[in-house]
C-alpha cells in the first residue's frame, strides 16, 4: 500500500502536466520518490551555473522568481509549475536563479526517473519538447511531424562523407586528418566500415594532450566505444530525444540502426543547433527567388508553421516577433519587386513605403490585414508622381492581398490616393493631425505614428519623423491629448477580478486581447516614446526597453511592461494559430490555469503606467 | 540519569517478558542530539500516531506515521508507516472521532512495529503535534513489550505555535487556535489526508518547518533554543 505521503503527493501532480500524462501506476511510483522541500521567503533554490543535482522542482505552494545573470527577470512560477528541468535536458548547469518570492513548498521529482518516463511516454515526451526545450539555440521539436513541409524543414540531413579512420591508426595521425577536414570528432572503424568508435576534440584534450595517453598510440585507446547507431530517415526531435536519452553528442546512421552494417553518416549535436537555426534563413532565401505570388503564400503558410513550432517551443517572443517581421519584410519587398517589374517609368521618382499598425510595430505574428503608405519626392508634380505610382501601389495592395495578408477594411494602404503622398503633402498632414488635433486626428496618429520603411529611400522617413518631432516641441497640447486618448482603453478586469468581456455580438463573453490589453501597452509605449522623442524604434517591447534606459527610475515598471507586451502576443499568436483567426478574442474560461494567470499578470502594469501617464501628462482626476 | 534503573523498574512489573532485542539496539544506538547545534544541522523524526481513544492509559494504540525531516525538507518515500490490530473492541464513539473502521489485513504486530519504528529514533528528536500524548501512548505499548520507554527528547508543535505567539505567557492562548487544524490553516496547507497517522505526520512536518522558520527568524539558532 502507498502511505498517505505518496498519494497526497501524487493527487497533486496529476493535475499538472506533464505529469498528468503519465498513468496512475508510473506517476505512484514518482509519486515515492519525491523530496518534499521547503523554501523560506528569498531563498535561492539553484544559482546560475550550479550543476544540478539529482532533482527539478514543481512548486506546490508559494512562488519562485528566475532571474537571468544580470539580475532581470525571465520567469515568475507558482503553483503547478514545473522549475529547473531544462539543464536536464539540455545537459547544461542551471542557466537561471531561482528564488523563492514567498514561503514556499517544492516537490522535488527525481529528474533521471523522470527522464526514463519521458522516453516511454509519447504524450510526455511531445510535452516536454514544446513546453521546456532550453530555447531557441537548443531545443527538441515535437515528435510527430505528419506534416511533409515539417519534415523538409526539420529533417536532418547526416553527413555522408564521414570522416573515419582504422583502430590502429595513431592519434597524431587521426587529429592531422580531423585538422584537414575541419571536424570535431573522428570514427573509428573496422575495414568494413562497421563502426567501433568515436573520438572527439574532448577526447584528445582530456585523454591525450592533458591525459597519460601519448600521441603515437592507437586510437583505440581513446575512442568512446561503442557508438550509438541509428537508422537513416529519422527526424530532428526523434534524434534530439536519443542524445538526450543516452547523454551523448553524437549519433552514427546505419542501415537500420545496427552496429554490425556500414556507416552511412554521422549526426551531431551542433548538426541539430545548425539546421534548426537555417530555417528562417531558408525561407528567406526562398522568398528572394520567389517569381510567382502562389510560390509566396506557399512561404506564407511556411512562415506561420514556422511560428506555431516557436511557440510551441516557448521560443522567445523578441525572437520570434523578430524573425517574422523579417520574414514578413522579405515577403513585402519581393511583392514590391515584382510589382515594380511591371510598372511604369519610376526613373523620376523616389519612394518609400511604410508599414504601418503592428506590422510597422514589428509585432505581426499572424496574417492580419496590411496596413501601409507611401511616401516620395519628385521632380514631377505631386499630382504627375502620384498618377505613376498608384497603379504600382494597388498592385503591391493586390498582391499582398493574394499572399494572405487582407485589404485593410479602412483602406489605410498605399494605393490609396490619401495615403500617396509626397513628403511635404506628408507634412502638412502630420502639421494638422498635430495643430489641430480631434478625436479623429488622434486616432490616425495612434495608426500613422508607428509607420516603419520597409522598401526604397529611407532618407524620406527619416526626414518625416523630424518633422513631427519639430511639431511636437512647439505643440504640447497634442502630447497631453495624446496621453489622454491612452487612458480611454476600456479596463480589462472588472471590479471582482473577473476579465471583462463583451457584452454582444459575434464575440459575446469572449475577451478582447487587442482592445482592453495590448492597446493600451502599445498606446502608453507610443506616448511615453514620443514624448522623449526617441524616434527610430516602433516595436512595443523595445519601446519599453529603451524607456527603461532613458527613466532608470521607472526601468523596473518599463521592464514589467515589456514582459507583458511579450506575454500578450503570446497568447494572441497561440490563440489566432489555434483558431485560425487573428486571436484578437479569447474566451477566458477556455484558457488553462497558468495562461489566465499570466494573462492577469499582464494587467498589472497597465494601471500603474496609467498613474504615471496622469501624473506626466497632467491629466486630472485622482491620482 | 540511569536508564537502566528504570527499564529494570518497568521490568518488575512485566516479568513476563525479557526486554526485546529491539529494544536493547535502541538503547545501544541512541545518541543525545546536539542541543548547541545549528537546527538545521538536526534530524527529527515527525510523528504522530493514531488511537483508539484520548486516553493514553486505556486507548489501543492504532497505526503510526513518521517523517524524518533533514535540512527542512523530507522524502515521501522515507515515511514511516505502521499499522497495529486493534484488540479492544471499537465502540462508536472512537469510530465517530476517525470516520474509519479498521481494515484487519494491513496490520502487524505490536512488537514488529516497535522494533521497526525504533531504529528511527537513533539520533532523531521526536516532533508532533501535542507529542506527549503520543510519546506515553507508544510507552505503554513498549512497556507491554517488556521495553523500557522512548530516550528521546521530544518538541511539541503546539507549544512551539504558542512560543511564536506569546513568548511571555504560552499557556495563556486560546487551545482552539492551536489544534492541528487550526494550524493548517494559518499556514495555507490543506487538510487533504488528514486522518491517517502518516497524512497527519505529513501535515506536521510541514507545520514544524514553518514554525521553525518563524523562530529562526525571532532570532534562535540552536536546536536547544527550540527546547
Amino acid at each position: 500500500m502507498k502511505n498517505e505521503i505518496v498519494h497526497r503527493v501524487y493527487t497533486f501532480l496529476k493535475d499538472y502536466p506533464p505529469f498528468s500524462f503519465l498513468s496512475r501506476a508510473d506517476l505512484l511510483l514518482l509519486s515515492e520518490k519525491v523530496w518534499v522541500k521547503y523554501l523560506p521567503k528569498s531563498t535561492v533554490l539553484f544559482h546560475i551555473g550550479e550543476a544540478t543535482g539529482d532533482y527539478f522542482y514543481i512548486v506546490q505552494k508559494g512562488a519562485l522568481h528566475l532571474y537571468r545573470a544580470d539580475e532581470s527577470l525571465a520567469d515568475s512560477c507558482d503553483e503547478g509549475d514545473v522549475v529547473g528541468i531544462r539543464p536536464f535536458l539540455a545537459k547544461s548547469a542551471y542557466l537561471l536563479k531561482a528564488m523563492a518570492t514567498e514561503e514556499t513548498i517544492v516537490y522535488g521529482i527525481p529528474a533521471q526517473l523522470f527522464l526514463q518516463h519521458m522516453e516511454n511516454n509519447v504524450k510526455v515526451a511531445k510535452y516536454m519538447a514544446s513546453h521546456f526545450a532550453a530555447g531557441v539555440q537548443n531545443y527538441a521539436p515535437s515528435p510527430d511531424s505528419n506534416h511533409a513541409h515539417f519534415t523538409e524543414i526539420f529533417t536532418i540531413h547526416h553527413h555522408t562523407a564521414v570522416v573515419h579512420c582504422q583502430p590502429n591508426t595513431p592519434i597524431r595521425e587521426a587529429a592531422l586528418e580531423m585538422t584537414r577536414k575541419a571536424v570535431g570528432s573522428i570514427l573509428v572503424c573496422d575495414d568494413q566500415m562497421h563502426p567501433l568508435g568515436i573520438v572527439t576534440d574532448k577526447d584528445l584534450r582530456s585523454r591525450v594532450v592533458a591525459g597519460t595517453i601519448g600521441v603515437h598510440e592507437a586510437v583505440s585507446f581513446i575512442m568512446s566505444a561503442p557508438v550509438h547507431c541509428v537508422p537513416p530517415g529519422l527526424s530532428a526531435a526523434s534524434l534530439q530525444m536519443e542524445m538526450v536519452k543516452k547523454n551523448i553528442n553524437h549519433l552514427v546512421v546505419t542501415e537500420g540502426g545496427i552496429q554490425q552494417a556500414a556507416v552511412l553518416g554521422i549526426i551531431s549535436e551542433h548538426d541539430l543547433l545548425v539546421q534548426q537555426g537555417n530555417n528562417p534563413t531558408v525561407l528567406i532565401r526562398q522568398i528572394r527567388s520567389a517569381s510567382s505570388l502562389s510560390q509566396l503564400c506557399l512561404l506564407r503558410d511556411r512562415m506561420e508553421t514556422l511560428t506555431q513550432r516557436y511557440l510551441e517551443q516557448d521560443v522567445s517572443i523578441a525572437f520570434i516577433t523578430e524573425v517574422i517581421s523579417r520574414l514578413n519584410d522579405e515577403i513585402i519587398q519581393r511583392c514590391i519587386f515584382l510589382a515594380l517589374e511591371e510598372a511604369g517609368d519610376l526613373s523620376s521618382i523616389s519612394f518609400c513605403w511604410l508599414s504601418l499598425g503592428s506590422e510597422g510595430r514589428e509585432e505581426q505574428l499572424l496574417r492580419t490585414d496590411q496596413d501601409n503608405a507611401l511616401v516620395f519626392t519628385s521632380s514631377l508634380s505631386d499630382e504627375e508622381a502620384r498618377k505613376i505610382l498608384l497603379p504600382f501601389a494597388q498592385k503591391v495592395n493586390a498582391s499582398l492581398a493574394a499572399v494572405g495578408f487582407e485589404y485593410c477594411p479602412a483602406e489605410m494602404m498605399a494605393g490609396n490616393p490619401m495615403w500617396c503622398l509626397s513628403l511635404e503633402e506628408w507634412k502638412s498632414v502630420f502639421s494638422k493631425w498635430i495643430h489641430q488635433p480631434g478625436e479623429k486626428e488622434i486616432m490616425m496618429c495612434t495608426i500613422f505614428f508607428d509607420y516603419r520603411p520597409v522598401y526604397g529611400n529611407k532618407k524620406l522617413a527619416v526626414e518625416l519623423t523630424h518633422h513631427i518631432f519639430d511639431l511636437l516641441d512647439r505643440q504640447d497640447l497634442f502630447l497631453h491629448l495624446l496621453a489622454k486618448n491612452a487612458l480611454e482603453n476600456p479596463p480589462p478586469l472588472s471590479f471582482f477580478r473577473n476579465f471583462v468581456v463583451e457584452k454582444n455580438g459575434e464575440h459575446k463573453n469572449d475577451f478582447d486581447l487587442k482592445l482592453r490589453a495590448m492597446m493600451p501597452l502599445a498606446d502608453a509605449a507610443r506616448l511615453l516614446i514620443l514624448s522623449k522623442r526617441l524616434g527610430g524604434e516602433n516595436n512595443t517591447v523595445k519601446r519599453y526597453l529603451k524607456m527603461a534606459e532613458a527613466e532608470p527610475e521607472n526601468a523596473a515598471l518599463y521592464q514589467m511592461a515589456a514582459d507583458a507586451y511579450e506575454v500578450l502576443l503570446r497568447i494572441r499568436a497561440s490563440s489566432g494559430l489555434k483558431h485560425k483567426d487573428s486571436g484578437r478574442y479569447v474566451q477566458p474560461e477556455a484558457l488553462d490555469k497558468m495562461v489566465k494567470l499570466h494573462l492577469r499578470n499582464s494587467f498589472i502594469p497597465i494601471d500603474e503606467l496609467h498613474q504615471l501617464i496622469k501624473v506626466r501628462f497632467q491629466l486630472g482626476g485622482r491620482i | 540519569m540511569n536508564w537502566n534503573n528504570i527499564v529494570s523498574f518497568w521490568r518488575k512489573t512485566n516479568y513476563a517478558h525479557p526486554v526485546p532485542d529491539y529494544y536493547l539496539h535502541y538503547q545501544k544506538n541512541y545518541s543525545k542530539p546536539n542541543w548547541n547545534g545549528r537546527i538545521h544541522e538536526q534530524k527529527f523524526l515527525v510523528l504522530d500516531t493514531e488511537s483508539g481513544g484520548l486516553d493514553p492509559k486505556k486507548s489501543s494504540l492504532l497505526s503510526i506515521g513518521a517523517v524524518t525531516v533533514n535540512q527542512m525538507g523530507f522524502h515521501a518515500n522515507e515515511a514511516i508507516v505502521l499499522h497495529l490490530p486493534n484488540n479492544a473492541p471499537q465502540n462508536q464513539e472512537e469510530v465517530a472521532i476517525h470516520g474509519l473502521v479498521q481494515d484487519g489485513s494491513k496490520t502487524m504486530s505490536i512488537s514488529t512495529a516497535l522494533e521497526q519504528l525504533l531504529p528511527h529514533l537513533y539520533d532523531s528528536i521526536l516532533v508532533g503535534h501535542n507529542i506527549l500524548f503520543d510519546v506515553a501512548l507508544i510507552n505503554r505499548y513498549l512497556k507491554m513489550e517488556g521495553a523500557g520507554p522512548l530516550l528521546n527528547r521530544s518538541l511539541d508543535t503546539a507549544y512551539l505555535a504558542r512560543r511564536l505567539d506569546n513568548p511571555v505567557d504560552p499557556g495563556s492562548l486560546h487551545s482552539r487556535d492551536y489544534t492541528l487544524d487550526a494550524l493548517c490553516k494559518r499556514f495555507g496547507i490543506e487538510t487533504f489526508g488528514r486522518h491517517t497517522a502518516e497524512g497527519d505526520a505529513y501535515i506536521t512536518a510541514l507545520i514544524f518547518i514553518m514554525l521553525t522558520q518563524r523562530l529562526i527568524e525571532k532570532g534562535i539558532t540552536t536546536t536547544g533554543q527550540l527546547r
